[in-house]
């Protein structure tokens, strides 16, 4: 089926910034169609499970009910191209059903998924990001373990503990790659946002009432196990990210929840063509975006996690404020908003940065590619004997970052990686050319053999 | 809510409307979906939101699909599998 609907907006993405974006275009009437890849609305921040009553809370998960609101969840955004001012999506709804929409007004509210690091035995059944395991116990009131380590860095690792913790769950330990005396320097960013720190001091109080140890300046190393994961190694690292020798310790789990922040997911932006930039804060490749959330494509609007990471309120701020652009609405407001909100993401991505130090983690088996199983014996293998100093080269003479996740997982490391023992940095270049994916999102083949007939 | 019956590994076994496979799973403590192509690894879901391509099962008889991304049907058949698809 194919509708040609250049009249409506088209809203990708049902997070905050998404449904933002729809809330404030509807109250004026005008005609959006939202496209979610999830089962409902809410995106990673906002997920919840069918019973939840999350949505009386917030107008924003209501909005899908809305006449002017076609929803269309389960929908993945497989391929997309811009032409003359229109841009087409080719939609897979719930993995069966095509359809084609063309729109001359876009926002692009895809957002991002966790950032991981590779460390020995990373791979094993039972270590899952942060995310994922808050998406299993937000979404599926589901558990990957009974003893749980949750590591890595930033704000977002206290609710997930917290929430394992009222689910019933023993966290093991919360390690903290960064230390709090970080905050000492930005106390002037958190007087702009206030309500975040009366969160942060609620989270420190259930997690001393749980008996929970923050280990700070830490990191969890490695993982071990046969057939699953039975214990970690938490170290002690500098401000660099390097181990301090003989601080090494184990802790025996049955899983690990680890996050190093977020990746944007930039693929179909970039497939629109849409001009991207390294973001200086995070090293991570976002969306290059005006004063009014609109990209280098004209009628192509970007907003939340894919123009930098920053958070939820951050992201409810440009959805509203792409759609106060498109209507030609008054902004001021908004821009004071964002802007302070702006402040104090800078802070937390300062406080929570990830440092190279990390290379320093690996052992020659230790795999980066999780889907071609590309160790890091293979890469180093291809720069130092093959001379490859470019990702262009890694990826052709490795694999790495050609399997089934187009290097969603690994792209950014992977460059680090060879820019490091380069000896150089990660240039633009380098993770443009993961952000570039054939296929936006996997499609059955017989689907894929007939879109390249057209 | 309604409950579901489907095959995991050959035995017949009861789930819940909505459940992801993935979910599925963990409730009967199968960690791992799948072993990995080359050096035949376990792996389980490792992202659980559909990114990274490592809770690869066999649903339905059709190879590579993701645990955590699809939700049980009345009758689905659920194979764990070994490197690009043979059955476990
Ligand atoms: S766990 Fe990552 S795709 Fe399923």
């Amino acid at each position: 089926m194919s509708t040609i609907s250049t009249e409506q907006i088209v809203v990708v993405g049902g997070g905050p910034a998404g449904l933002a974006a729809a809330t404030s275009l509807v109250r004026t009437g005008a005609r959006v169609i939202l496209i979610d890849a999830g089962e409902r609305p809410g995106g990673q921040y906002w997920r919840h499970h069918a019973e939840s009553s999350l949505a009386a809370k917030h107008e924003e998960l209501r909005i899908i009910a809305h006449p002017n609101v076609e929803y269309l969840a389960k929908t993945n955004v497989w391929a997309a191209t811009y032409r003359d001012g229109v841009s087409t999506l080719h939609l897979l709804i719930d993995g069966k059903v095509e359809r084609e929409i063309r729109t001359r007004t876009l926002i692009l509210a895809t957002g991002a998924y966790d950032r991981s690091l590779p460390f020995p035995g990373w791979d094993l059944p039972g270590v899952m990001t942060a995310g994922g395991v808050q998406a299993l116990l937000k979404g599926q009131k589901s558990l990957v373990g009974k003893e749980i380590v949750v590591a890595g860095t930033g704000p977002f690792l206290l609710p997930v503990a917290i929430g394992l913790i009222m689910a019933g769950v023993q966290v093991k330990a919360i390690v903290e790659a960064s230390r709090p005396t970080a905050w000492f320097t930005k106390l002037g960013a958190l007087t702009h946002n206030d309500g975040k720190l009366k969160d942060f001091i609620t989270f420190q109080k259930i997690i001393f009432g749980a008996k929970v140890k923050i280990h700070y300046g830490s990191a969890i190393v490695a993982a071990q196990g046969s057939s699953c994961v039975e214990q970690v190694t938490l170290a002690k690292i500098d401000r660099k990210f390097v181990i301090k020798p003989g601080s090494d310790r184990q802790i025996t789990c049955d899983a690990l929840a680890v996050g190093w922040g977020f990746t944007p997911d930039l693929s179909l932006a970039v497939a629109l063509g849409c001009a991207s930039r390294i973001d200086p804060r995070d090293g991570s490749l976002v969306i290059d975006v005006d004063e009014h959330q609109e990209t280098s494509v004209p009628g192509i609007y970007a907003a939340g996690e894919i123009t930098g990471i920053g958070g939820s309120a951050l992201a409810l701020t440009e959805g509203r404020l792409a759609a106060a652009n498109i209507l030609k609405a008054q902004t001021e407001d908004l821009l004071r908003l964002r802007g302070k909100q702006q402040i104090f993401a800078n802070a937390l991505l300062d406080i929570y940065g990830v440092k190279n130090g990390w290379t320093t983690w690996q052992d020659e088996a230790t795999v980066l590619c999780r889907c071609e199983e590309v160790s890091v014996g293979d890469l180093r293998k291809a720069i130092v004997e093959l001379g490859v100093s470019d990702l262009r080269g890694a990826k052709l003479l490795t694999r790495a970052g050609m399997g089934m996740c187009q290097g969603r997982v690994c792209g950014q490391f992977v460059a680090e990686f060879v820019a490091k023992e380069s000896g150089r940095q990660v240039a633009l270049k380098d993770l443009q050319g993961f952000a570039k994916r054939p296929v936006i999102t996997p499609i059955p083949l017989g689907l894929l053999a007939k879109g390249a007939e057209r | 809510m309604t409950q579901i019956r489907v095959i995991l590994n050959g035995e017949s076994i009861t789930s819940r409307e909505g459940q992801s496979v993935g979910a599925l799973l963990l409730e009967h403590e199968q960690r791992a979906t799948r072993t990995t192509r080359q050096n035949a690894r376990p792996r389980g879901m490792f992202c659980g939101i559909g990114i990274c391509f490592d809770c690869l099962i066999t649903i339905n008889g059709i190879t590579n699909q993701r645990a955590c991304v699809t939700n049980v049907e009345e009758g689905m058949t659920i194979q764990t599998q070994q490197g690009s698809g043979a059955i476990a």
